[in-house]
């Protein structure tokens, strides 16, 4: 790929924020904010620490973005390593917190009866998924994270670690094949009432 | 060749359940795969699920954002200041030039940056030796004998501003010890200008003092004035506001300060000895008496 300006939409604005451009550091956040939120929460299972490591991955954007070139790879990979690297860096620091507290009566107050179910049920899928991720391989559950959490393509899974997208494909399949068994270990009698949200028309 | 089939099977699913569609809408499009497929695609439905159900606080992605506006905003104003265009620091021939150039405005910022903080210096700071050091390499610089005599003054002037300092803080011991400088710069002012000074009866003056240099005796003499009367100010100023116990050393200054200028600011004015000890005798300045 040329180093010349193109017409990706994310290519400009970070050509423009290359240049200083306030607005387009804005676009960017914007852009890429939930997404790396998810992919920080889905690895560290605290929203505390997501919200404070994904401030930090912005933060690091800034001070490096002029080290960035366009020479074939997706600013997204780019990114996403960057948030990689302070996840490892914050997994290093303190140990790891896994899931997020069940017993937040807080967040139900006012629910209708049918809302809590739902709202549980929702809490022991992140449960479970954490928990079963657990079994995967690094790789595998950075290739879930990227492609699942962040909702990056195969090609930017793919050069966010370093593989061909056929691997990216065959590494997902995998790990979904593990996860299956895993979710399964992990039942509890629940699993009908999860599943709902996605086989119901 | 199969697994690779299935690979992009459920990888094609997991992007369209992801973008809304149900689990049953892609088990219709590949019937065949239905019995190995439904289970995978459950795992995936839950995966999903439990990666997208959380999103982050509203007001704290918000303020978030204002943060990083901020760390913007402060990058943009530390930037303007020194900003090479890309190309510059880009080209390969260039590169070293503006390297270097870098490193030696980085150098010439540092020594000046050190010489501003050493001339407010005084003894005992640890830039202290840089300013008498630049006041060596200077004073040892080729003059005539009546520039380095004016030289002699303004440094007995700086020694003087410095002890003022050293009272200032309570360092009287220090003070009276730097009191020396003072002496020594006077001392050879006298030298340079052709006067012998001694507090020895039996050496007597033995003869008159040339003005041909008038105009810059006479400049010499201006600046000894000026400075004797900013150090006695100086001194009578601490004599007031000093403890009883620190007096005495004040006054010894100040009488020791007031002999030393006065007898030479006479002198240089009448061009005669005075009848007063010190007595001192005369003697051409070396250069003129050539």
């Amino acid at each position: 790929m040329s180093d010349a300006p193109g017409t990706d939409p994310v290519e400009n604005l970070v050509r423009r924020a290359q240049d200083g451009d306030a607005t387009s550091f804005a676009e960017l956040y914007e852009r890429f904010h939930d997404k790396i939120f998810r992919y920080i929460y889905f690895k560290t299972g605290n929203p505390n620490d997501a919200e404070d490591i994904t401030e930090d991955v912005f933060l690091r954007m800034l001070e490096s973005i002029n080290s960035f070139r366009w020479k074939g790879h997706p600013f997204s990979s780019w990114l996403f390593r960057i948030a990689h690297n302070l996840i490892v860096d914050h997994f290093r620091k303190r140990s790891r917190q896994k899931n997020t507290p069940l017993d937040d009566a807080g967040d139900l107050a006012g629910a209708t009866s049918h809302e809590i179910e739902a709202e549980l049920d929702v809490k022991l899928a992140i449960e479970r998924v954490h928990l079963a991720m657990e079994g995967l391989t690094d790789l595998q559950k950075e290739v879930m994270s990227l492609r699942f959490a962040a909702g990056l393509s195969v090609r930017e899974t793919a050069e966010a670690v370093g593989k061909r997208e056929n691997a990216v494909k065959a590494l997902q399949h995998a790990a979904i094949k593990k996860l299956r068994v895993l979710l399964g270990a992990l039942g509890d009698g629940t699993q009908d009432r999860i599943v709902p949200n996605w086989s119901a028309e | 060749m199969a697994s690779e089939r299935l690979d992009d099977i459920v990888n094609d699913c997991l992007e369209r359940m992801a973008g809304g569609e149900p689990i049953e809408a892609c088990l219709a499009s590949y019937p065949d795969d239905r019995v190995e497929l439904a289970p995978l695609l459950e795992a995936t439905g839950t995966t999903l699920l439990a990666a997208t159900a959380v999103t982050p606080d509203p007001m704290v992605r918000q303020q978030g954002l204002q943060r990083f506006n901020e760390a913007v905003a402060q990058r943009a104003t530390r930037k303007r200041g020194l900003r090479l265009p890309r190309f510059i620091w880009q080209s390969p021939v260039s590169r070293p030039i503006v390297a270097g150039a870098l490193v030696l405005l980085i150098a010439t910022g540092m020594a000046l940056g050190a010489d501003v903080a050493a001339s407010s210096s005084i003894p005992g700071d640890s830039l202290y030796w840089v300013k008498t050091s630049k006041e060596n390499i200077l004073m040892g610089l080729p003059k005539s004998d009546m520039s380095k005599a004016k030289d002699h003054v303004r440094l007995a002037q700086k020694r003087g501003d410095e002890m003022d300092q050293l009272l200032e803080k309570g360092m009287f011991v220090e003070a009276e010890r730097h009191y020396g400088e003072v002496n020594r710069n006077i001392g050879q002012t006298v030298d340079l200008v052709g006067l012998r000074m001694s507090t020895n009866t039996t050496e007597m003056p033995t003869r008159g003092f040339s003005t041909a240099n008038r105009a810059e005796l006479d400049a010499i003499k201006a600046s000894l004035e000026s400075t004797w009367a900013a150090s006695h100010s100086a001194l009578s100023i601490h004599l007031v506001t000093a403890a009883d116990k620190d007096r005495v050393m004040i006054l010894g200054l100040i009488q020791r300060n007031k002999l030393i200028f006065r007898t030479l600011i006479a002198f240089l004015e009448s061009g005669e000895s005075p009848n007063w000890p010190p007595f001192y005798r005369t003697e051409p300045p070396r250069r003129f008496s050539r």
